[in-house]
């Protein structure tokens, strides 16, 4: 009997190392082709280099959408010892998102194995692996990426709440609430459902169990507190503020704005499942979601107090986002996807434990498992990330090295926004930049390649027009070089220093 | 769902299977004298034949291969000369031949599956094996890998019982020992078909022997080898197949031992696989096999074989101990070498995956014949029929009633225009014949002029003479591919003849010239 449960436990490590390699591959493959480089990622590298090699220990990380509200430094700090690695590459943002990425696959094994069964654990795990909406969502450096992986210890917070681990819960949330503002501020929607899951659990508050969660939530939000302190609580304001002021989205209100954000959700759902599967609409998809919800209550299959958790969970979401003013990214409604994963996982888990209808959730599963692969290898790559930006400057630096050019100056014919992205790269290749006007060898980035610009190199879907050397003096290019390298002194949109 | 289950019993089953087979048969024989393509290939290999029964001429090599300097045996001659004795030269009696072939091969397919599974497995084989329009097609070509569809399901079904013997311990039977001699019987026929394919049952056969040896443990290996006069006769009956090629390479100075030395060691054809030949390979393998089905879309082939899969997983403990691991290796070997084969300019071609085809179906058949069993499933399986039907019978209804219009050239115009230049030549005195035709070699206007001058007038050939005479016939072929061929042919012509008379049929001209 012992060597029996040995065996199942080996078996079930052994599938979920299986899991693991196969989501590793699927973050791995192309890593450098398929990172999409741009503005975000480009501050990520100042914000590194401004604490590696200036020395300047940072409060904040980049402003974000809504004005004068920061994000939390800690996802940038994280970066750093990957940075390292990688010799200041960014790249080493990429494995950085590829172990949270394992993480979050090991993380969802753990928590669905402690709240349900090893099987639901492994079959959460295997969908976060496969789905290419969390592959894409893995191989994004941003400090948004690890929304799922909060959400899912918050689930875990929750269900400890439920069992009545006062002590515990308070820590994970204590955590949690804390990394809130390193991560996405949407992820304060689901903090309502901790004084739910504290009633649901039938038991009286102990104050003592606070410590652990209290201290926790101190370290991780001292940045936050030492900031507001710095500059008179000018988050604290601003966020003030922007729930209380109408913000840009003028084109949905009311019923639509429920209408977009219901059509987000879908899409959301879509995304994390159906892959390449043509068949079902981004709302029949979320119908039948609902569908399952709803069987999992009748059936009392999930306890109805998680259940109901659950539901409230996804309710405030569509509330609050249908009422909010901004304008609404699927991004936003990441805070949620876990619920999904959750759904799924247990719905297959009931389809295989009966043998009856066992082949429906292999099929299922397969399908899940060939659509999204699919969908992973037919992707056309972006050609205008990480591998091309730093081709340009490359070939920037290569061109006016055997010119003999000290500084060179760059130009950008693109859409408003697509300018930006590239000036890490000319820092970390060493490449020295002057405003144009200084008579200065003007190199001109173009982005889209439209017919209309003839471009002397292309890499990718960007193209590079070099200067008319001839019209360059030596002299004055020296003279114009003279000055500060431009690159570091010019301010950077969403960055402060 | 019980009256379903207990419908592939006894008569029904049989009855079934006999308007499958009859079915299977009509289409891969149903005008054959008409739609018979016969080219490069089918002349060639009809002069050999033609040389052995007119001037004793044996040969001891077949068809040249694909590989450069790699010729094939000389067992397909053999296996379709008695047809065209038979028939007087006529390649339609070895076509037909080999098309009863391709139906023993579906019959083959229904026996191999009921005992894999179950009759309806066995069924569900013959009947996609029977109408799938590449199989039936590839049934229809007068060309040396038709056969190994046959030999290919002979030898995993002599793997099958190998296994099963070994798995019920019954190595010492006179069956287990026999089914050994068949398989490498098999493997050393089928190389003389279809060698890129049949190249890949060597290695198969070598990974399956492990297998069976060590199935039952490392320390257990003794228990199931073949006894030593097995394992004899098994080397021997391999070398009885290659006897006549190794005959041929002593005869010609080490000619195709070099050759394969060339193409395998100096050319390197083996090398280590890179990203891109990964995909490549990936998307042949997924052609490959999806086009038997011939769905209208690729969704379905996606849909039905990842439902096989399922299957094979959600049932993974019945089928673990030896379906699976027989069909991992008949058909993941070959896939390994094909991605590790890079000779050959990195060309492969469909038909080189001709000798495992059917063993595809048969996998893919398991799988439906073990859903129809499940809740539900039967849909799943009716719906797969509603969808491989439609666009296969469309295409062979097309392909079967088409006429010189819609269709390549074929016997059917290319018979008659060698009659009429017979025909017309009569009482003419002697006369040469000139043929264009891509890619240039006419071969197949060769025999056909031959066969059908010797039916007519014996050695005199009715007056067609290679000597130069001033009555000339020359013969067209269009060549879109290449007008600048033709274009230059038609000059040359020009300034050798002036046309007298043209006969048109179809897309083929015949004209008779008088020599300027």
């Amino acid at each position: 009997m012992r060597l029996k449960i040995k065996n199942l436990l080996y078996q079930n490590y052994l599938i979920l190392l299986a899991i693991i390699l196969v989501g590793l591959f699927l973050r791995t493959y192309q890593l450098r082709e398929r990172f999409l480089y741009s503005h975000d990622q480009d501050l990520a590298g100042w914000f590194i280099k401004d604490v590696v090699i200036d020395k300047h220990l940072r409060l904040v990380g980049q402003e974000t959408s809504t004005q004068g509200i920061f994000i939390g430094p800690f996802f940038y700090y994280l970066q750093i010892p990957f940075y390292l690695f990688s010799h200041m590459d960014p790249i080493g943002g990429t494995y950085l998102v590829t172990f949270l990425g394992i993480l979050t696959m090991v993380s969802i094994y753990f928590v669905f194995s402690q709240i349900f069964d090893k099987k639901v654990g492994l079959i959460g795990a295997f969908i976060y692996a496969v789905s290419f909406y969390t592959v894409n969502n893995d191989r994004e450096v941003v400090p948004t990426m690890p929304v799922i992986l909060w959400s899912v210890w918050f689930l875990y917070g929750l269900s400890l709440l439920l069992k009545n681990e006062q002590k515990k819960a308070s820590l994970v949330f204590g955590i949690l609430m804390g990394l809130i503002w390193h991560i996405n501020f949407a992820l304060i929607l689901p903090v309502i459902l901790i004084p739910i899951a504290y009633y649901f659990s039938r038991k009286r508050f102990e104050y003592k169990n606070l410590a652990p969660g209290l201290i926790a939530l101190f370290v991780t939000s001292l940045p936050l507190l030492l900031f507001e302190v710095r500059h008179g609580f000018q988050q604290t304001k601003a966020m003030f503020y922007s729930l209380t002021t109408p913000q840009s989205d003028t084109v949905f209100t009311g019923y639509e704005k429920f209408q977009r954000v219901w059509y987000l959700m879908s899409k959301n759902i879509h995304g994390l499942f159906m892959g390449t599967f043509p068949w079902l609409s981004f709302e029949s998809v979320s119908f039948i979601f609902v569908v399952i919800l709803i069987f999992l209550i009748v059936k009392k299959i999930i306890d109805r107090r998680l259940l109901f958790l659950v539901v409230i969970w996804i309710l405030i979401y569509i509330f609050f986002f249908s009422s909010y003013s901004k304008i609404v990214s699927e991004y936003y409604l990441n805070g949620i996807t876990i619920i999904w994963i959750l759904t799924f996982s247990v719905c297959i888990w009931q389809l295989l434990k009966r043998s009856d209808i066992k082949h429906f959730g292999v099929m299922i599963l397969s399908f899940f498992f060939v659509f999204n692969l699919n969908k992973f290898f037919s992707y056309d790559i972006n050609a205008s990330g990480y591998v091309q930006r730093k081709d340009i400057v490359s070939e920037i630096k290569r061109n006016s090295n055997d010119r003999g050019y000290p500084c060179v100056s760059v130009s950008y014919i693109t859409d408003p926004g697509y300018n930006l992205g590239y000036r890490y790269f000319f820092w970390l290749l060493n490449v020295k930049t002057a405003p144009i006007g200084n008579d200065v060898p003007v190199y001109t980035i173009v982005f889209p390649l439209k017919p209309i610009f003839v471009t002397d190199v292309n890499k990718g879907a960007i193209g590079l027009i070099y200067p008319n050397h001839e019209s360059y003096a030596k002299e004055r290019i020296e003279k114009g070089c003279s000055g500060e390298n431009s690159n570091l002194t010019d301010p950077l949109f969403g960055f402060t220093r | 769902m019980k009256t379903l289950k207990k419908l592939f019993t006894g008569w029904f089953t049989h009855t079934l299977l006999f308007w499958i087979l009859a079915l299977a048969f009509f289409v891969r024989v149903y005008r054959t004298g008409d739609l018979l393509q016969f080219y490069y290939d089918q002349g060639r290999d009809a002069l050999v034949i033609w040389d052995l029964w007119h001037k004793g001429k044996f040969f001891l090599i077949g068809p040249i291969t694909g590989l450069k300097g790699i010729f094939l045996g000389p067992f397909y001659y053999y296996l379709i000369a008695p047809f065209y004795l038979l028939g007087g030269g006529n390649p339609v009696y070895p076509a037909v031949f080999l098309g009863s072939l391709g139906t023993l091969a579906v019959l083959m397919l229904y026996v191999l599956g009921s005992k894999m599974h179950s009759r309806l497995a066995g069924i569900i084989a013959a009947t996609i094996g029977g109408f799938s329009y590449y199989i039936a097609t590839f049934n229809r070509w007068l060309s040396n890998p038709n056969p190994i569809l046959l030999t290919s399901i002979i030898f995993l079904w002599s793997l099958w019982e190998i296994a099963i013997s070994s798995h019920k311990s019954q190595v010492t039977s006179h069956k287990f020992n026999w089914w050994w001699i068949v398989a490498a019987l098999m493997v050393g026929v089928s190389l003389q078909f279809e060698s890129a394919s049949a190249i890949f049952y060597i290695p198969l056969f070598i990974i399956f022997t492990f297998w069976i040896v060590l199935r039952n443990g490392i320390y257990k290996w003794r228990d199931n080898i073949p006894n030593t006069k097995t394992v004899l006769l098994c080397v021997l009956a391999l070398l009885i197949t290659l006897l006549p090629q190794l005959a041929f390479n002593i005869k010609h100075e080490n000619i195709l031992l070099n050759n394969f030395r060339e193409l395998f060691l100096e050319e390197k054809a083996f090398r280590p696989f890179t990203k891109f030949i990964l995909e490549e390979r990936g998307k042949y393998f997924w052609n490959v096999f999806s086009s038997k089905f011939l769905f209208e879309e690729n969704i379905f082939a996606i849909l039905f074989v990842t439902i096989a899969g399922a299957i094979f997983v959600s049932e993974y403990k019945k089928f673990k101990k030896t379906t699976l691991p027989l069909f991992l290796i008949f058909l993941v070997t070959p896939m390994v070498g094909y991605i590790l084969f890079q000779g050959n300019y990195g060309n492969i071609y469909d038909y080189y995956m001709s000798g495992y085809f059917l063993p595809f179906i048969l996998l893919f058949s398991i799988a439906m014949g073990e859903l129809w069993n499940k809740k539900l499933g039967f849909i799943l399986v009716i719906f797969f029929f509603i969808k491989f039907f439609p666009p296969n019978y469309k295409a062979l209804r097309n392909y079967l009633t088409s006429s010189i219009l819609t269709r390549p050239i074929s016997l059917e115009e290319q018979i008659p225009v060698v009659n009429w230049v017979y025909d017309d030549a009569e009482g003419r005195g002697q006369f040469n014949v000139d043929v264009y035709v891509p890619p240039v070699i006419p071969y197949a206007y060769d025999y056909l002029f031959l066969w059908q001058g010797y039916k007519r007038c014996g050695e005199s050939m009715c007056g067609m003479t290679k000597e130069r005479v001033p009555l000339l016939y020359t013969l067209y072929e269009p060549d879109d591919d290449h007008p600048e061929r033709i274009e230059a042919w038609f000059k040359r012509q020009e300034g050798i003849g002036i046309v007298e008379q043209e006969f048109k049929y179809g897309r083929l001209t015949v004209q008779r010239r008088k020599r300027l």
